[in-house]
Protein backbone atom coordinates (compact mmCIF):
# COMPACT_ATOMS: atom_id res chain seq x y z
CA UNK A 1 0.00 0.00 0.00
CA UNK A 2 1.32 3.60 -0.69
CA UNK A 3 1.48 5.78 2.17
CA UNK A 4 2.51 8.83 -0.08
CA UNK A 5 -1.37 9.05 -1.31
CA UNK A 6 -2.65 10.72 2.49
CA UNK A 7 -4.64 13.52 1.42
CA UNK A 8 -4.47 13.21 -1.60
CA UNK A 9 -8.39 13.27 -4.02
CA UNK A 10 -8.43 9.79 -5.70
CA UNK A 11 -10.99 10.84 -7.73
CA UNK A 12 -13.79 12.81 -8.24
CA UNK A 13 -17.07 11.49 -10.36
CA UNK A 14 -20.37 12.05 -11.27
CA UNK A 15 -23.48 9.76 -11.34
CA UNK A 16 -27.33 9.30 -11.58
CA UNK A 17 -28.48 6.55 -9.13
CA UNK A 18 -30.67 4.70 -11.69
CA UNK A 19 -33.62 2.92 -10.25
CA UNK A 20 -32.56 -0.57 -11.50
CA UNK A 21 -29.28 0.23 -9.32
CA UNK A 22 -31.34 0.39 -6.11
CA UNK A 23 -33.58 -2.46 -7.59
CA UNK A 24 -30.35 -4.46 -7.88
CA UNK A 25 -29.27 -3.79 -4.33
CA UNK A 26 -32.68 -4.29 -2.68
CA UNK A 27 -32.41 -7.83 -4.93
CA UNK A 28 -29.05 -8.66 -2.84
CA UNK A 29 -30.59 -7.57 0.82
CA UNK A 30 -33.49 -9.44 -0.57
CA UNK A 31 -36.18 -8.53 2.31
CA UNK A 32 -39.24 -6.79 2.29
CA UNK A 33 -37.40 -3.52 3.81
CA UNK A 34 -34.37 -3.96 1.39
CA UNK A 35 -35.93 -1.30 -1.05
CA UNK A 36 -35.71 1.66 1.81
CA UNK A 37 -32.20 0.13 3.03
CA UNK A 38 -31.00 0.24 -0.15
CA UNK A 39 -31.52 4.18 -0.67
CA UNK A 40 -29.27 4.77 2.18
CA UNK A 41 -26.34 2.31 0.80
CA UNK A 42 -26.62 2.79 -2.60
CA UNK A 43 -22.87 2.94 -3.35
CA UNK A 44 -19.32 2.05 -2.11
CA UNK A 45 -17.34 4.91 -2.42
CA UNK A 46 -13.47 3.18 -3.25
CA UNK A 47 -15.55 1.25 -6.04
CA UNK A 48 -17.55 3.94 -7.67
CA UNK A 49 -14.84 5.30 -10.34
CA UNK A 50 -14.27 1.24 -11.74
CA UNK A 51 -12.64 -1.90 -10.77
CA UNK A 52 -9.51 -0.93 -10.40
CA UNK A 53 -9.15 2.87 -9.59
CA UNK A 54 -8.47 2.02 -5.65
CA UNK A 55 -6.50 -0.44 -6.15
CA UNK A 56 -3.86 0.95 -8.83
CA UNK A 57 -4.26 4.42 -6.53
CA UNK A 58 -3.53 2.95 -3.55
CA UNK A 59 -1.47 -0.06 -4.88
CA UNK A 60 -3.40 -2.37 -2.79
CA UNK A 61 -2.72 -6.39 -2.93
CA UNK A 62 -5.97 -7.52 -2.69
CA UNK A 63 -4.51 -11.30 -1.64
CA UNK A 64 -3.31 -9.53 1.64
CA UNK A 65 -5.94 -6.35 2.11
CA UNK A 66 -9.47 -6.54 3.98
CA UNK A 67 -12.01 -4.01 4.88
CA UNK A 68 -11.76 -3.34 8.42
CA UNK A 69 -14.17 -0.82 9.06
CA UNK A 70 -16.91 1.08 7.07
CA UNK A 71 -18.74 4.35 8.12
CA UNK A 72 -21.95 5.90 6.97
CA UNK A 73 -23.24 9.22 8.29
CA UNK A 74 -26.50 10.59 6.15
CA UNK A 75 -28.14 13.64 5.73
CA UNK A 76 -31.05 12.28 3.81
CA UNK A 77 -31.52 9.13 1.93
CA UNK A 78 -30.87 9.08 -1.95
CA UNK A 79 -33.25 9.53 -4.71
CA UNK A 80 -33.44 6.88 -7.24
CA UNK A 81 -32.93 8.92 -10.40
CA UNK A 82 -30.64 11.84 -8.58
CA UNK A 83 -27.36 12.97 -10.12
CA UNK A 84 -24.46 12.63 -7.31
CA UNK A 85 -20.89 14.16 -7.38
CA UNK A 86 -18.76 12.48 -5.60
CA UNK A 87 -14.98 13.12 -3.95
CA UNK A 88 -12.87 10.03 -2.78
CA UNK A 89 -9.62 11.24 -1.27
CA UNK A 90 -7.18 9.73 1.43
CA UNK A 91 -7.62 10.97 4.93
CA UNK A 92 -4.97 8.90 6.76
CA UNK A 93 -2.15 6.10 5.50
CA UNK A 94 0.39 4.78 7.81
CA UNK A 95 1.94 1.40 9.27
CA UNK A 96 1.37 0.08 12.51
CA UNK A 97 3.26 -3.31 13.01
CA UNK A 98 3.40 -5.27 10.38
CA UNK A 99 -0.28 -3.58 9.40
CA UNK A 100 -0.46 -1.03 6.37
CA UNK A 101 -3.67 1.56 7.19
CA UNK A 102 -5.76 3.80 4.62
CA UNK A 103 -8.62 5.73 5.88
CA UNK A 104 -10.85 6.66 2.18
CA UNK A 105 -13.00 9.43 2.61
CA UNK A 106 -16.03 9.40 -0.07
CA UNK A 107 -18.69 12.63 0.16
CA UNK A 108 -21.36 12.17 -1.90
CA UNK A 109 -22.94 15.83 -2.68
CA UNK A 110 -26.47 16.42 -4.54
CA UNK A 111 -26.96 18.90 -7.71
CA UNK A 112 -27.03 21.71 -5.47
CA UNK A 113 -23.72 20.97 -3.59
CA UNK A 114 -25.54 19.63 -0.44
CA UNK A 115 -24.06 16.54 1.04
CA UNK A 116 -26.36 13.49 1.29
CA UNK A 117 -23.92 11.36 2.68
CA UNK A 118 -20.25 10.35 3.49
CA UNK A 119 -18.80 7.37 4.19
CA UNK A 120 -15.42 6.28 5.68
CA UNK A 121 -13.69 3.28 4.88
CA UNK A 122 -10.51 1.51 6.94
CA UNK A 123 -8.32 -0.71 4.19
CA UNK A 124 -5.50 -2.88 6.30
CA UNK A 125 -2.96 -4.69 4.57
CA UNK A 126 -0.83 -7.27 5.76
CA UNK A 127 2.93 -6.98 5.15
CA UNK A 128 4.71 -10.33 3.59
CA UNK B 1 -32.74 3.45 21.14
CA UNK B 2 -35.10 0.25 21.46
CA UNK B 3 -33.81 -2.54 18.72
CA UNK B 4 -35.05 -6.39 19.25
CA UNK B 5 -32.74 -9.02 18.01
CA UNK B 6 -32.90 -10.51 14.44
CA UNK B 7 -31.58 -12.97 12.38
CA UNK B 8 -29.97 -12.54 8.72
CA UNK B 9 -29.51 -14.60 6.08
CA UNK B 10 -28.42 -17.51 5.02
CA UNK B 11 -26.66 -14.91 3.19
CA UNK B 12 -25.98 -16.72 -0.53
CA UNK B 13 -23.19 -16.10 -3.12
CA UNK B 14 -25.91 -14.65 -5.57
CA UNK B 15 -26.61 -11.92 -3.22
CA UNK B 16 -22.58 -11.52 -3.17
CA UNK B 17 -23.26 -11.24 -6.93
CA UNK B 18 -25.83 -8.91 -6.80
CA UNK B 19 -24.31 -6.84 -4.11
CA UNK B 20 -20.99 -6.53 -6.27
CA UNK B 21 -22.73 -5.69 -9.43
CA UNK B 22 -24.79 -2.83 -7.57
CA UNK B 23 -21.84 -1.33 -6.02
CA UNK B 24 -19.20 -2.26 -8.84
CA UNK B 25 -17.31 -3.87 -6.34
CA UNK B 26 -15.75 -6.93 -8.31
CA UNK B 27 -12.47 -7.62 -6.03
CA UNK B 28 -12.27 -11.34 -6.89
CA UNK B 29 -12.18 -12.61 -2.99
CA UNK B 30 -15.78 -12.05 -3.81
CA UNK B 31 -16.37 -14.22 -6.75
CA UNK B 32 -13.01 -16.61 -7.68
CA UNK B 33 -12.99 -19.15 -4.68
CA UNK B 34 -9.35 -20.11 -6.28
CA UNK B 35 -8.17 -16.37 -5.13
CA UNK B 36 -9.94 -16.31 -2.26
CA UNK B 37 -8.16 -19.60 -0.89
CA UNK B 38 -4.59 -18.27 -2.24
CA UNK B 39 -5.56 -15.20 0.26
CA UNK B 40 -5.72 -17.93 3.07
CA UNK B 41 -9.52 -18.03 3.01
CA UNK B 42 -11.71 -20.84 2.78
CA UNK B 43 -13.97 -19.63 0.07
CA UNK B 44 -15.14 -16.24 -1.91
CA UNK B 45 -16.27 -14.04 1.13
CA UNK B 46 -19.40 -11.79 1.69
CA UNK B 47 -18.30 -7.96 1.03
CA UNK B 48 -18.38 -6.00 4.07
CA UNK B 49 -20.38 -3.27 3.05
CA UNK B 50 -22.92 -6.14 2.03
CA UNK B 51 -22.62 -7.57 5.73
CA UNK B 52 -23.44 -3.76 7.14
CA UNK B 53 -26.04 -3.76 4.59
CA UNK B 54 -28.02 -6.65 5.76
CA UNK B 55 -27.39 -5.84 9.26
CA UNK B 56 -28.36 -1.88 8.60
CA UNK B 57 -31.20 -3.40 6.85
CA UNK B 58 -32.54 -5.24 9.88
CA UNK B 59 -32.29 -1.62 11.56
CA UNK B 60 -34.70 -0.01 8.90
CA UNK B 61 -36.89 -2.88 8.95
CA UNK B 62 -37.81 -2.07 12.97
CA UNK B 63 -37.27 1.93 12.47
CA UNK B 64 -37.46 3.17 9.00
CA UNK B 65 -34.71 4.97 7.49
CA UNK B 66 -35.89 8.54 8.65
CA UNK B 67 -34.22 8.33 11.74
CA UNK B 68 -30.95 7.16 11.40
CA UNK B 69 -27.87 9.42 11.11
CA UNK B 70 -25.20 7.27 10.96
CA UNK B 71 -23.78 3.63 11.36
CA UNK B 72 -20.34 2.57 12.00
CA UNK B 73 -19.20 -0.73 11.35
CA UNK B 74 -16.03 -3.01 12.23
CA UNK B 75 -15.66 -5.87 10.43
CA UNK B 76 -14.08 -8.53 13.07
CA UNK B 77 -14.41 -11.68 10.62
CA UNK B 78 -15.08 -12.83 7.32
CA UNK B 79 -18.45 -13.46 6.32
CA UNK B 80 -19.03 -16.99 4.57
CA UNK B 81 -21.85 -18.05 1.68
CA UNK B 82 -23.92 -20.20 4.03
CA UNK B 83 -23.65 -18.15 6.87
CA UNK B 84 -26.39 -17.37 8.99
CA UNK B 85 -25.79 -14.25 11.44
CA UNK B 86 -27.75 -13.37 15.36
CA UNK B 87 -27.61 -9.58 15.64
CA UNK B 88 -28.34 -8.38 19.27
CA UNK B 89 -28.36 -4.84 20.28
CA UNK B 90 -25.77 -3.56 22.20
CA UNK B 91 -25.03 -0.13 24.22
CA UNK B 92 -25.17 1.92 21.34
CA UNK B 93 -25.77 -0.24 18.26
CA UNK B 94 -25.62 -4.03 17.37
CA UNK B 95 -23.09 -7.15 17.71
CA UNK B 96 -23.60 -9.84 15.18
CA UNK B 97 -22.24 -13.03 15.23
CA UNK B 98 -22.40 -16.05 13.19
CA UNK B 99 -23.58 -20.12 13.50
CA UNK B 100 -20.46 -20.56 15.42
CA UNK B 101 -20.74 -17.95 17.74
CA UNK B 102 -17.75 -15.94 16.31
CA UNK B 103 -18.75 -11.91 16.48
CA UNK B 104 -17.99 -10.73 12.66
CA UNK B 105 -19.52 -7.42 12.78
CA UNK B 106 -19.76 -4.52 15.57
CA UNK B 107 -21.68 -1.37 15.01
CA UNK B 108 -22.81 1.77 16.80
CA UNK B 109 -25.84 3.15 15.25
CA UNK B 110 -26.41 7.19 15.75
CA UNK B 111 -30.13 8.26 15.32
CA UNK B 112 -31.01 12.23 14.52
CA UNK B 113 -31.98 14.00 17.45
Amino acid sequence: MDESVKGKVLFEVEDVLSPQQIETLAAAIGTSAGKETATLVPYFGPSIAGERALVDALNIDLRKALLGTQSYEWVRPFRPGERVRVKVYVDDAYTKGNLRFATVVSEFKDEQGELICRQRTVFIEREG
Amino acid sequence: MELRPFKVGPINRLQIARFGCAVRDFNPIHFDDEFARSAGLPSVIAHGPLTASLVLDGIVAQIGVDRLRGFEARFTAPVLPGDELEVAPTEGGVEARNSQGQVVLVAKVHLKA
